[in-house]
């Protein structure tokens, strides 16, 4: 499997990444590569396979809807990770067009 | 011998004794961090102040003659988990100034076992990796050979037990990350069954996968470390409901009938002569402890690498998802008229290291419309063969016995491409796809560089992997050998 510039320029933009063209043909060769080694799964037999199989025990955990009181120091530390602060809430950048 | 140099289990004694106290263990392993981490690099955070109070408080209440397996035990944290007050960069740039506002289960567990927390350790961005260099920051040196890697993504845990700065640490292992660099720095290193222990503050990468273990300089540490982080934990809904066994208590029992499986797919001629050999001694001592020793063939392991490699980007790359430096992370400069998506683009394009980037792409595309049946689907669908593969082997045999890295440590730069780095994983993503327990054990030397075993057991089956791991470290002498740093 191979990707052309423009299938990595599409992955980029839904992996909400950033990337320079540099970077782009960089990890596109990179990414190419992997999925080639990838591709050999094609050859494993899987119609058999039942695929809603579930590989752990645990099904539906059920837990009461209860709002758990956080300690306050906690609530602090968690507050000063905010990039901005304004009347106690938290500032994010103005981003509506 | 320095305190620092002790097991768990020797300390505990000498601490019970008041023939030392807390604060004196934790004051010879800052001691000894200090002196040599400017060579290793294995921490991140150094906590001296609070692990000093910790010590203090362990020592109060040791006077008052409680009695504990871990009360003023000093261990250090592997930095993708959540410690509260103290900061959990997971090795990125995303979250370098990142405190945590709560601590991970198996934290809040030690604090009331009285372990003194000395610091979190260096780990490959986010856990991607196998070698510690994918760190933000910088990359650990391994101690038996500081021109190497310590291996990863744990391994800035592995190499601080390796070189005595701590009695004990916590990885995290998704498809190796404890295992792999426990085997290149000569200690133990142990994944429990998924869902063993809790998850809850660990930073997710694989949420089918992920698991937190310890890395001890014994087995029996290992046993002990593990029942005071193990059992049901109501922050993490995959934690079992299954009873947490006496560890310690089981570990003692011979081997003699136990039945040992070798997966000829595990010794084929891409094993180098010398790993091979050691194998051979490893096998060989198995079988004088009475082990009965039979090889078998698991035809589908070989897919474990392409599977994981699917599976754990797609994972991941939801998770990181949330990590978009809006409201704390890591925040390019923002110029004004920038739209919403520019934000984004920039924050994460500029937050994340190439190894991230890389497995946030690779996901993306395989859950992405049109390549979801192809890849996402498919892997499952071989994952579910490997699962069942194992899973009936372990009902056959009582473990599974392989290599856990197809060679020692390799050279710092060494490995430039991503699927070469991908491919050493190669013995130990496949007990990470099925949620079975597995550990590496210390099993000799080639060229003065450590290699280990890998023992898998049944899911759950904790007691009989360490069992198999005890009874092999009582006849060798590999994990009392002391890297010279």
């Amino acid at each position: 499997m191979s990707l052309d510039i423009n299938e990595i320029k599409h992955i980029a933009a839904l992996s909400k990444l950033g990337l320079s063209e540099k970077e782009l043909k960089h990890y596109g060769e990179q990414l190419s590569a992997v999925l080639s080694y990838i591709d050999q799964l094609t050859e494993v037999d899987t119609q058999k396979v039942e695929t809603s199989t579930r590989l752990g025990e645990s099904y539906n955990v059920w837990a009461q809807d209860k709002p758990v009181v956080w300690e306050e120091d906690g609530r602090e530390i968690a507050l000063d990770q905010a990039l901005g602060i304004k009347d106690g809430q938290v500032k994010v950048p103005r981003v509506l067009e | 011998m320095n305190l620092n140099q002790l097991t768990i289990k020797e300390a505990r004694k000498m601490l019970d004794k008041k023939t030392i106290s807390a604060v004196e263990l934790t004051k010879a392993c800052l001691v000894r961090i200090k002196a040599t981490d400017k060579k290793l690099q294995a921490l991140i955070t150094l906590c001296e102040k609070t692990a000093l109070a910790q010590a203090k408080a362990a020592d109060a209440r040791l006077a008052k003659g409680e009695k504990g397996s871990l009360l003023g035990i000093p261990y250090l944290a592997k930095d993708n988990l959540l410690t509260k007050g103290i900061k959990t960069t997971s090795a990125s740039k995303m979250l370098e100034n990142y405190v945590a506002p709560y601590n991970a289960t198996v934290i809040a567990k030690l604090n009331e076992a009285g372990a003194v927390l000395l610091g979190k350790t260096n780990l490959d961005e986010f856990a991607h990796g196998a070698s510690t260099e994918n760190s933000a920051f910088f990359t650990t040196k391994n101690p038996w050979d500081t021109t190497r890697v310590p291996g990863g993504s744990s391994g800035g845990s592995a190499a601080a037990v390796a070189a005595d700065f701590c009695l004990f640490a916590l990885g995290s292992d998704t498809g190796g990350s404890i295992r792999q660099p426990a085997s290149f720095c000569s200690v133990v290193g142990f994944k429990p069954s998924y869902g063993r222990v809790s998850r809850h503050g660990l930073m997710s990468m694989t949420s089918s996968t992920d698991v937190i273990g310890p890395i001890t300089k014994t087995v029996e540490d290992t046993a002990l470390v593990l029942e005071a982080i193990a059992g049901l934990d109501s922050y993490d809904s995959t934690t079992a409901k299954i009873k947490v066994d006496n560890y310690r208590k089981n570990i003692v029992k011979d081997i003699k009938g136990l039945k040992v499986a070798l997966p000829k797919e595990c010794f084929g001629p891409e094993l180098s002569p010398e790993v091979k050999q050691i194998m051979d001694q490893a096998i060989a001592e198995l079988k004088k402890l009475g082990a009965k020793v039979s090889e078998i063939s698991l035809p589908h392991i070989k897919y474990g690498v392409p599977v994981y490699y699917i599976v754990t980007p797609s994972e991941l790359s939801s998770n990181l998802a949330r990590l978009d430096g809006l409201r704390y992370g890591y925040r390019a400069k923002t110029t004004k008229g920038e739209s919403l998506n520019d934000v984004y683009l920039k924050n994460r394009g500029e937050g994340f290291g190439p190894e991230a980037k890389r497995r946030i792409m690779l996901g993306t595309y395989a859950l992405s419309a049109g390549y979801y049946d192809a890849y996402y689907k498919k892997a499952q669908s071989v994952r579910i063969l490997i699962s069942q593969e194992l899973n009936q082997s372990l009902e056959k045999y009582d473990v599974i016995v392989t290599p856990t890295s197809p060679h020692t440590a390799f050279k710092i730069g060494a490995q430039k491409d991503p699927l070469q780095m991908y491919l050493e994983d190669i013995f130990t993503t496949t007990p990470s796809l099925a949620g079975l327990p597995a550990v590496s054990v210390p099993a000799g030397f080639i060229e003065g560089l450590p290699i280990g075993i890998q023992i898998i057991g049944a899911k759950f089956n904790e007691s009989g992997v360490l069992q198999v791991a005890h009874n092999f470290e009582t006849v060798t002498e590999w994990h009392k050998a002391k890297a010279k740093i």
